[in-house]
């Protein structure tokens, strides 16, 4: 996991898996917000999280829909529409069957408007930039970005993994990671005397 | 590029036609406002590319079939299906038929991916009698398969699919079709097994379709009946392969005396041999061991139903993990395809969103998915 705790870029398209994972932990979507962090989706996400029938849904899965439907009445993760010609960009294309139409949207509409894409499966990052978008995000980049500029603390740590586990959600080994990377990229920013 | 909006229109609604949808049942099941659904269909309105998306989802179909003009969808041979035998399909045997084309669709990418494509069987028939194909076919199979006369394979479902047959097996409302063959413009020959039926039907009807794709592979489609309609040489052709198939004319040749079998001799024997006692009853007299009176009368015997043996559900497992297995795999998703679908998004071929749709589920399921079937999901 290359990232930079450093960096973060504010807004970002988001895909359905980290939909769920930015939503996961409330501390973490709260200083998400307060950092200034804009996350939209795609028709197709909304669709993917709110209207497709699902076989068996858990009390989790009810209370991350339930997040997502008050945030966006609140005017967040608003849904927008990538176009047919965003999708019939030549690589896109040839990507179709590896993506799954969620990411394929998220990454459309990001090109399209010149944003992030945050999505939390390793593939599909390395697919989203082979097919010419490298701006690509994380939600432990996000984790540890907040850490590193302070505003997320040390307790808060043990706080957002309960919390995303308590959701189902399976990124806390990559929470531990980012934690450690924010720590030492802080350290390594502190000018020496 | 520019779309051609009113054959984007009339795609849209004919696979609507085909599914026996309504526009509100499509408008509630997408999200999508019913009237703009409308007015998309008839061309008056351009459809935004996540809407594209969304139906291509709700008709499991390559959204590319929608905007472009290359057949990437079997469109043509499910309209060849319906035409023909349209009423023995209910409205959720064509969603079935649908969820099995996408399957098949899928499983063809990721075999090609993985560089795991079957090599195709292929055969030749010599002479105007049916029958004989289907029984030099089956010979020639077998030994394709290094199988001597007096060995039976246990798992056809893994012989056909290694004979380069997208086989599945799917739960259809209609019981008297046993099963179903597509040629699919993209993933090639494609057979549906009717799981609705007894385990030892389903295994003679993959068989059956199997003969379908070896000697009706030029059609577009064929639907298969338990009850045959009218005489058909192709059926009689592809029951005599299903047939010698499993219960080769040698073998039974080598049997006991099967004129002194008592019943339950002829239901062990095909217990043994994995088929309905119906199927060795016909056997055993195409083979002239028993005489028609006998053969109608082995033909009304039945394994007992616990003595029958799943290979896609093998007794190792748990009682639960059976139940849930057999669950999934009435919806298609078979061991073979399931690991094939793991496997492929190990290897990085697909992502997590591409598996959750590989695998008819949404990424919120696939992690109980990962754990019924021995995976894991790490790697984020």
């Amino acid at each position: 996991m290359a990232i930079d705790p450093s960096k973060f870029h504010l807004i970002n398209v988001a895909d359905t898996c980290s939909v769920w994972n930015v939503l996961s932990s409330q501390r973490l979507y709260s200083a998400a917000k307060e950092a200034r962090c804009d996350f939209c989706i795609t028709e197709f996400v909304r669709y993917e999280c709110l209207v497709k029938p699902r076989k068996a849904p858990s009390a989790a899965d009810d209370k991350l829909i339930k997040r997502l439907t008050t945030e966006q009445g609140r005017g967040a993760f608003r849904a927008h529409a990538c176009s047919i010609d965003d999708l019939q960009a030549i690589e896109l294309l040839e990507k179709r069957n590896r993506l799954g139409k969620g990411e394929l949207s998220s990454i459309a509409f990001a090109m399209k408007i010149r944003q992030a894409v945050i999505t939390d499966d390793q593939k599909a990052r390395r697919l989203a930039s082979d097919a010419g978008h490298a701006l690509v995000q994380t939600t432990p980049h996000l984790f540890s970005w907040l850490m590193f500029t302070g505003k997320l603390g040390d307790s808060d740590k043990v706080l957002v993994i309960q919390q995303h586990e308590e959701m189902d959600q399976d990124l806390a080994p990559h929470f531990e990671k980012a934690y450690t990377m924010a720590l030492e990229c802080k350290l390594n920013s502190v000018p020496r005397g | 590029m520019g779309i051609n909006l009113a054959m984007l229109g009339a795609k849209l609604k004919k696979y609507r036609d085909q599914l026996q949808e309504s526009v509100a049942e499509v408008g509630a099941l997408t999200g999508i406002d019913a009237g703009r659904l409308e007015q998309i269909e008839a061309g008056a309105a351009e459809p935004t590319g996540d809407e594209i998306l969304i139906l291509a989802d709700h008709f499991q179909c390559d959204f590319k079939f929608f905007i472009s003009n290359e057949r990437v969808a079997p469109f043509e041979q499910t309209d060849t299906l319906y035409r023909a035998h349209g009423q023995d399909f209910t409205k959720a045997d064509r969603r079935a038929v649908q969820e099995f084309l996408y399957l098949c669709e899928t499983e063809a990418f990721l075999m090609a991916e993985l560089g795991r494509s079957a090599r195709e069987f292929e055969f030749m028939p010599r002479g105007t009698y049916m029958k004989a194909h289907g029984e030099e076919a089956a010979h020639a199979l077998r030994a394709a398969h290094g199988y001597g006369d007096h060995e039976v394979p246990r798992d056809v479902y893994d012989e056909f699919r290694k004979a380069g047959v997208h086989l599945f097996r799917r739960h259809l409302g209609n019981s008297d079709i046993s099963g179903l063959f597509i040629n699919h413009p993209v993933a090639g020959k494609c057979a549906l097994v009717n799981y609705s039926e007894d385990v030892y039907r389903q295994r003679f009807s993959a068989a059956h379709e199997m003969a379908h794709a070896i000697f009706d592979g030029d059609e577009q489609a064929s639907v298969s009946y338990y009850s045959p309609r009218g005489k058909d040489l192709r059926e009689v052709r592809a029951n005599r392969f299903a047939s010698c198939f499993l219960m080769p004319p040698a073998f039974l040749a080598g049997l006991p005396n099967p004129r002194r079998w008592s019943d339950d001799d002829a239901v062990n024997w095909a217990s043994k041999l994995r088929v309905s006692c119906h199927a060795l009853g016909i056997a055993l007299r195409e083979a002239q061991l028993v005489d028609d009176f006998r053969s109608q009368q082995i033909q009304q015997l039945h394994v007992p139903r616990d003595a029958k043996i799943d290979p896609e559900l093998p007794e190792s497992l748990t009682e639960v993990q059976r139940e849930r297995k057999a669950r999934l795999l009435q919806l298609g998703l078979s061991d073979f395809y399931v690991g094939l679908c793991f496997d492929a998004w190990k290897e990085g071929v697909i992502s997590v969103g591409r598996l959750a749709e590989a695998l008819l589920s949404s990424p919120a399921e696939l992690a109980g998915l990962a754990s019924l079937y021995g995976r894991s999901l790490h790697g984020h």
